[in-house]
C-alpha cells in the first residue's frame, strides 16, 4: 500500500474536498456566533492566514519527500520522544474520524432518517470507510476525482439556486463587531480548515512527484478555500446573522429556502449529498493516516491488516465523542489549540531540530529510505 | 445488554474469521496479536456505544492539555 | 472393443506399414462412418490410401485436385528416380495451395479433424497433410445483437477464417499480425489473435498471450469461456473484456492499438482492453454526424444512471422523503399507494423480477408466439395488477422506463451488470433512504475505480482524469478535430493524423 501512486491532479481534488469537508455544514453558526454580521471578513481573513500554513505544510513535507511525519518524527527526536510525537498525531487522525463521523450521524438523524438509531448511521459509515481503506489509496484518489465534476456543479448550482434569497443588507453594518471578534472568528475558519491539513504530512508521500504538484497542490488549496468563504458569505446572506446562531446545520436551513417559480423546491437534498461526499473524503483520509500511521510505528507488514478492528474502535469511540451538542461546542473551542499544535507548533519543532541537526552533521539523516 | 455483547462478538469473530487465517498462514505473529488487541479493545468500546452508555470523551485529552491555555488567554 | 490411448508423446511416429496405421486410425475413432478411407494403387506398385472426413473435407476439390491428378498423372514418374514417392508427388503431382509433411499421430488426428485430407503410403512413416476445408458455413449476414443504422451491415460468422478475412478487408496493414494457437485439450479449439505491430503496446500483446497460454480446459465453446479466464477480476458484475459481432467495431479497437481475439466458433470477437467508456460507445457514434452523436451519448449515460437509480429513488422518496415531492405529485402518489398493501420496497421487487422473467422468456420464444406474450406482459399484467391494487401506478411507469433505458446501453455485458446492481441499490433505499444509495453510489465508485482491465484502469480517461481524451467519452468532437489517439490503452503511436491535413 505504501507504493500506492496520487497524481497531482488527484492530489488537488483531494485537497479541496479536504478543506471543504464538513465545513459546510459546521462553519458558519460557529463563525457568526462569533463575528455576527462580520463573519464574512472572518472567513476572508481564515483563508488569508491558512493558506500560507497549507504551503509551509507542503514545503515542510518536502523536507523529507518519501517519510511521512510519523516516521520522520521518529528520525529526528529519536525512537521514543518521537514515538510519543507520532502517537499523538495518531491520536489526533482517530479523534478526527470519530469526531467526524458523529456529526455526520446527527445530521443524518435530525434532518433525514429521524427515526434510525444513530448507531446504523455510524455503521455504514464505518463500512464504507474499512472497503474504501481495502480497496487503496489509489482507489480512493480517483474515486475523488470522479465524483469531483458533480459536487463542483452541484455546488455552483446551489450558489445560484440561492441568488434570488440573498439581501445584501444582512452584512450591515460592516465592522462594528471589533477586530478582535473577526480574529478570533477566523481562528475558526482558518484552523478547521487549513491547519487541518496536517493530515497531507501523512499522506504527500505517496503522491507522484511531479513539477506541478506544488502548483497544483496550492490551486486546490485556494480553491478550497474560496469554497469556504463563498459557503459563509452566502449563509450570512441568505440567512442573517441574527438567526445563525441558533441554527446547528445554517447551510442546510439556507438550502431549503431555494425555490425557484415555485417549482424547484425542497432541494436541500443536494446540499447533503454534496456534504456527505466531501466528508466521506475528509475521513477517509484521516482514517487512512491514522491507519498508515499504525503501521509505520508498529512495523507492521501490512498496511490493510488492521483495518477492521481499528474501524471498530473508531466506531465506539464515534458514540463516546459527546453526549449532546452543547458538550461538544463547548469542547470544539480546544480544537483550535490542538490543530494549530499539529499544523505548526510541532513541525515548526521538528524543523528547527532538523535543522540543528543538520549543522552539526548527523550522518544518519539520510532522506528518501523508505 | 446481552443483545449488544452477542452482535458485537459475532461481527468481530466473522471479520477475524476472514482476516486471521492468511495471517497464522503467514507466521506474522506480531500482526496477529496486534490484531487481537485492537480487535478486543474496538468490540469493547463497540458494546458500549451500542448500549449507549457514556464514555468519556476522547477530546478530553485536548481538553486537559489546553484548558490553563485557554483560561490565559482569555484573563488577557 | 478396448479403448487405446492416443499417444500423446509426439515421437509416436506413424508406422510404415499402410495397413498398420490405417487400422490404428480406424480403431481410435471407432470405425466412425464418416471417416473416408480411399485405398488406389497407382502406377509403379504406389500404395496409398487417402483419408478424409465426410461433411469436413471440400469433396470437390479432392476429386479434382487429388485424385484427378493421382490417377491421371502419376505414370509419369520415371522409375529409377530416387526421389521419395511422397516428396514427388507433393512436389510435381498434385496441384493444391496447402500441402505439408506429417510424421506423428496426433499431427494427423488433429489436421484429419479439421477437414484436412491425409495421403498415406505403404512402406513410408510419413504422411502428406493437403488443406482442403470446406464445411458448411453460415454466409456472411447482419449482426444480430448489435443493430444499426448507418453503418456497414455484415457480422462475424462461426468460422474464424472468414472473421480474419472481414478484418483484413478493412485493415490492409503488412502490420497486422495474426497469431493461432489451439486451446481446450479435448476441443482444441482455433483461437487467434490480432494487433496491429506499429501501434499495440507490446507489453499488452505479452499480457494476452501469457494468459491464453494459462488456460487449461477441456472445452472452449464460446468467447465467453476464455473471456472469464483472462480477465482481471474474478468478482465485478462489471465486464473488462469488450466483445463484438461487428468488424467495422474490431477494426476501430485495432486502430487505437487494442488487440482482438477471436475465436472459431463464434462470432463475437473479444477486444482488450475494455474500460468503462469502450461499453457505452457504438461504432455508429462515428458514422453520425457529431453533434447528433454527443447527445446521444448523453442520453446513454443518463440511461446508465436511471436504470441504475429510479427505481430506489422511487422507495426512497415514498418511503423516507416524502417531503421531498411538489405537493400535488405527493397527494397523488400517496391516494395511488393507500390501496395496496405493499410496502415500496416489496412492490418495486416484485415488478423488477416479473420484468426480468418476461425478458428471458421473450428471449426463448419460437418467434410466433412472440406477439402475444408480449401484449400479455405488458397490458394484461401491467393493467391488471394495477386495477387489482397489487401495484400502484407509478410503479408501473418507473419499472418500464428502467426496462427501456436498459436497452439504451449498447453493450449487453454491461447492460445485464447493472441490472444486477440496481437490486443491490434497492435494497440499500429500502432500509436507509437517500444516504443508503449515496453510500452504495460511493462504494460502487469504488469498486469501479479498482478495477482494471489489462494493467489500465477501468474508468480512465474518467479518473485518472485525461483532459485530451475527454473529446471521446461523453462527446464526440468531429473526426478532424480527433488528433490523437486515446491515451489510455499506452499505444505506440499516439498521433492518428497530421494537424495539417484536418479542416478547420
Amino acid at each position: 500500500m505504501a507504493n500506492g501512486k496520487i497524481s497531482t491532479k488527484q492530489l488537488a481534488v483531494l485537497v479541496i474536498y479536504f478543506i471543504i469537508g464538513d465545513m459546510l455544514l459546521v462553519l458558519p453558526s460557529l463563525i457568526v456566533s462569533a463575528a455576527k454580521q462580520d463573519a464574512w471578513l472572518s472567513g476572508m481573513l481564515g483563508f488569508i492566514v491558512g493558506w500560507p500554513v497549507a504551503w509551509f505544510l507542503y514545503k515542510f513535507s518536502r523536507l523529507y519527500p518519501k517519510l511521512t511525519i510519523v516516521q520522520y518524527s521518529r528520525r529526528l527526536l529519536g525512537k521514543w520522544l518521537g514515538g510519543l510525537v507520532a502517537i499523538f498525531y495518531l491520536y489526533y487522525y482517530l479523534t478526527n474520524v470519530s469526531v467526524i463521523l458523529r456529526e455526520v450521524g446527527d445530521f443524518i438523524t435530525t434532518q433525514f432518517l429521524t427515526e434510525t438509531p444513530i448507531m446504523v448511521i455510524h455503521l455504514l459509515m464505518v463500512i464504507l470507510i474499512i472497503w474504501s481503506m481495502k480497496s487503496g489509496i489509489e482507489t480512493i484518489a480517483r474515486t475523488g476525482e470522479t465524483f469531483f465534476p458533480w459536487n463542483a456543479l452541484l455546488f455552483i448550482a446551489l450558489i445560484i439556486l440561492l441568488l434570488p434569497q440573498v439581501q445584501m443588507d444582512r452584512i450591515q453594518p460592516i465592522m462594528t463587531e471589533g477586530l478582535r471578534n473577526i480574529n478570533y472568528a477566523s481562528l475558526y475558519s482558518s484552523t478547521f480548515t487549513f491547519c487541518e491539513m496536517n493530515v497531507f504530512l501523512m499522506i504527500l508521500p505517496q503522491v507522484a512527484n511531479s513539477k506541478h504538484t506544488e502548483r497544483d497542490y496550492l490551486i486546490g488549496a485556494f480553491l478550497g478555500g474560496m469554497a469556504i468563504c463563498s459557503i459563509v458569505m452566502l449563509t450570512l446572506v441568505v440567512i442573517g446573522p441574527n438567526l445563525i446562531p441558533s441554527l446547528i446545520y445554517p447551510t442546510y436551513s439556507a438550502a431549503q429556502k431555494i425555490n425557484i417559480g415555485n417549482f424547484l423546491q425542497r432541494v436541500e437534498a443536494i446540499l447533503a449529498i454534496n456534504w456527505i461526499i466531501s466528508t466521506y473524503f475528509k475521513i477517509i483520509l484521516n482514517f487512512y493516516a491514522l491507519m498508515l500511521g499504525l503501521t509505520q510505528l508498529l512495523k507492521l507488514r501490512d498496511t490493510r491488516s488492521m483495518t477492521v478492528p481499528v474501524g471498530l474502535i473508531a466506531f465506539g469511540l464515534a458514540f463516546a465523542v459527546t453526549p449532546n451538542t452543547v458538550h461538544f461546542n463547548y469542547m470544539i473551542n480546544y480544537y483550535i489549540y490542538w490543530d494549530i499544535t499539529c499544523a505548526i507548533v510541532l513541525p515548526l519543532l521538528l524543523y528547527a531540530i532538523h535543522l540543528i541537526r543538520k549543522k552539526y552533521g548527523h550522518p544518519n539523516l539520510q532522506q528518501d529510505r523508505l | 445488554m446481552i443483545h449488544s455483547i452477542m452482535i458485537v462478538s459475532i461481527i468481530a469473530i466473522i471479520a477475524a474469521g476472514f482476516e486471521l487465517p492468511n495471517q497464522i498462514k503467514k507466521r506474522w505473529k506480531k500482526e496477529v496479536i496486534l490484531y487481537v488487541l485492537f480487535l478486543i479493545a474496538g468490540s469493547v468500546l463497540s458494546v458500549y456505544a451500542l448500549l449507549e452508555i457514556q464514555l468519556p470523551s476522547p477530546l478530553m485529552i485536548p481538553e486537559l492539555m489546553y484548558k490553563p491555555l485557554h483560561r490565559w488567554i482569555y484573563q488577557s | 472393443m478396448e479403448v487405446i490411448p492416443i499417444p500423446s508423446n509426439k515421437d509416436t511416429r506413424l508406422h510404415a506399414e499402410l495397413h498398420e496405421t490405417v487400422q490404428y486410425i480406424k480403431d481410435i475413432m471407432g470405425d466412425s462412418p464418416d471417416l473416408i478411407i480411399r485405398d488406389m494403387t497407382l502406377a509403379q506398385d504406389w500404395h496409398i490410401a487417402l483419408l478424409y472426413m465426410n461433411g469436413l473435407a471440400d469433396v470437390q476439390m479432392i476429386q479434382t485436385s487429388i485424385l484427378n491428378s493421382l490417377i491421371e498423372n502419376s505414370s509419369a514418374y520415371n522409375s529409377d528416380q530416387t526421389m521419395h514417392p511422397l516428396h514427388y508427388m507433393k512436389e510435381k503431382l498434385l496441384s493444391v495451395g496447402d500441402i505439408e509433411w506429417m510424421h506423428h499421430f496426433d499431427t494427423l488426428f488433429t489436421h484429419l479433424l479439421s477437414g484436412d485430407a491425409i495421403l498415406l503410403m505403404n512402406g513410408y512413416p510419413d504422411a502428406l497433410r493437403i488443406g482442403v476445408t470446406g464445411r458448411e458455413e453460415r454466409s456472411i449476414s447482419e449482426p444480430t445483437s448489435q443493430p444499426s443504422i448507418r453503418g456497414p451491415m455484415d457480422a462475424f460468422t462461426e468460422t474464424l477464417e472468414t472473421n480474419v478475412s472481414l478484418i483484413r478487408r478493412r485493415m490492409k496493414d503488412p502490420q497486422l499480425w495474426l497469431e493461432k494457437y489451439s486451446i481446450g485439450q479435448v476441443t482444441k479449439t482455433s483461437v487467434a489473435i490480432m494487433y496491429q505491430k506499429s501501434l499495440a503496446n507490446d507489453d499488452l500483446i505479452k499480457e494476452v498471450k501469457q494468459r491464453l497460454n494459462r488456460i487449461d480446459m477441456d472445452g472452449i465453446l464460446e468467447s465467453g469461456y476464455i473471456e472469464e479466464f483472462i480477465q482481471d477480476h474474478k468478482y465485478t458484475p462489471f465486464p473488462t473484456v469488450y466483445n463484438s459481432e461487428r468488424p467495422d467495431t474490431i477494426v476501430a479497437g485495432l486502430l487505437e492499438g487494442r488487440v482482438a481475439i477471436l475465436i472459431d466458433g463464434t462470432p463475437f470477437v473479444l477486444l482488450v482492453p475494455g474500460l468503462f467508456i469502450h461499453f457505452m460507445q457504438t461504432s455508429e457514434d462515428y458514422y453520425q454526424r457529431s453533434d447528433i452523436s454527443t447527445l446521444i451519448r448523453l442520453i446513454r449515460y443518463l440511461s446508465f444512471f436511471i436504470v441504475l437509480l429510479a427505481p430506489s429513488l422511487y422507495i426512497a422518496i415514498t418511503t423516507y422523503h416524502q417531503e421531498m415531492l411538489p405537493t400535488n405529485l405527493l397527494l397523488n402518489l400517496a391516494a395511488q399507494r393507500e390501496g395496496v398493501p405493499f410496502p415500496a420496497f416489496i412492490e418495486a421487487l416484485m415488478m423488477e423480477i416479473v420484468y426480468e422473467i418476461l425478458r428471458e422468456a421473450g428471449i426463448r420464444m419460437p418467434r410466433t408466439v412472440g406477439q402475444a406474450v408480449s401484449i400479455v406482459g405488458t397490458l394484461v399484467i401491467g393493467q391488471a395488477a394495477v386495477e387489482a391494487g397489487i401495484i400502484s401506478a407509478a410503479m408501473v411507469i418507473i419499472v418500464s422506463i428502467t426496462a427501456i433505458s436498459s436497452y439504451v446501453i449498447p453493450a449487453n455485458a454491461m447492460s445485464i451488470s447493472v441490472r444486477i446492481l440496481r437490486f443491490i441499490l434497492m435494497g440499500l433505499a429500502a432500509s436507509f433512504g437517500l444516504f443508503g444509495i449515496l453510500i452504495g453510489s460511493i462504494l460502487l465508485a469504488l469498486h469501479m475505480n479498482s478495477l482494471q482491465s489489462f494493467g489500465v484502469p477501468y474508468m480512465s480517461p474518467i479518473a485518472p482524469f485525461n483532459l485530451d481524451n475527454q473529446k471521446d467519452t461523453l462527446f464526440r468532437i468531429p473526426w478532424p478535430r480527433m488528433i490523437k489517439r486515446p491515451s489510455s490503452i499506452n499505444p505506440k503511436d499516439s498521433i492518428r493524423m497530421a494537424r495539417s491535413k484536418g479542416t478547420k
